[in-house]
């Protein structure tokens, strides 16, 4: 496959994914009761407090990774 | 409590295998917390009562720790810095939990966990192959990029780094529910 067409298609992996995100928020909004929206799940995993710190510290690797890592 | 130790234990190894030995302690740590948690039935004690300030005080550190991690060069001992304070500064906000309060049906909670878990470890594994792929060469780098390579470049621009840093502390303050606060 030539290199642009593979460099295309891993672009275009990453893309559908956020878009599948997008499309679940947005059904989540429409239909709270059936899939929570994401603040509220979030809320809701957070009373625990192992959770918490899991996703706090996910968030600030995420910052970690891209502002001060080494990335490439 | 089981797919989040899993999960991180992953996510730890595949740190130490790539070289990224602060990434890898960091997720390790947090997968010995969950399984000390665990068996201790809770009993990690950081604090011995939660961490509370107004609001503006909160805005106003977060602010100024933004500040910094824009303004210092990147990569320098003043960003490292930075990151550092807002990693104490968090974990001690987060230690104490909010209390459960009335939210949505817990079969709709479950199903939002399960659906954005389902589609963040889609992301990783993609990412994963990506950085997997883009071994091989120098060339393939470009044919298998990375997020992390696709970003760089607009976080090393000022403006990106302005726009990321701060959406990155407002991502903070959301989970941290500063909002809600009195």
């Amino acid at each position: 496959m030539e290199p642009a067409v593979t460099r295309a298609v891993t672009i275009a992996g990453y893309l559908t994914i956020v878009a599948l995100m997008m499309s679940l928020e947005i059904h989540a909004q429409r239909k709270p009761d059936r899939v929570a929206p994401l603040d509220d799940m979030l809320a809701q995993v957070m009373t625990s407090r192992t959770i918490r710190v899991g996703i706090v510290a996910a968030w600030w690797w995420f910052g970690w990774h891209f502002l001060f890592a080494s990335t490439v | 409590m089981v797919f989040w130790t899993i999960g991180f234990a992953v996510i730890a190894s595949y740190a130490f295998w790539r070289g990224a030995w602060v990434d890898g302690i960091l997720f390790a740590l947090v997968v010995a917390m969950f399984v000390v948690d665990e068996l201790t039935g809770g009993r990690i004690h950081l604090l011995k009562r939660s961490v509370t300030a107004p609001k503006w005080l909160i805005l106003s550190v977060t602010s100024a720790l933004g500040a910094l991690l824009v303004v210092v060069p990147r990569h320098s001992l003043f960003d490292l810095l930075g990151m550092i304070l807002v990693g104490v500064a968090v974990l001690l906000f987060a230690w104490v939990p909010d209390p459960p309060r009335p939210g949505r049906p817990d079969s709709a909670t479950r199903a939002s966990a399960v659906a954005w878990s389902v589609l963040v470890t889609m992301l990783c594994l993609w990412e994963a192959l990506a950085f997997v792929l883009s071994r091989r060469s120098l060339a393939a780098e470009q044919e298998f990029p990375t997020v992390s390579f696709l970003v760089d470049p607009f976080v090393s621009w000022p403006v990106g780094r302005i726009i990321f840093v701060c959406l990155w502390l407002l991502g903070g303050l959301g989970l941290l529910r500063v909002w809600s606060r009195p």
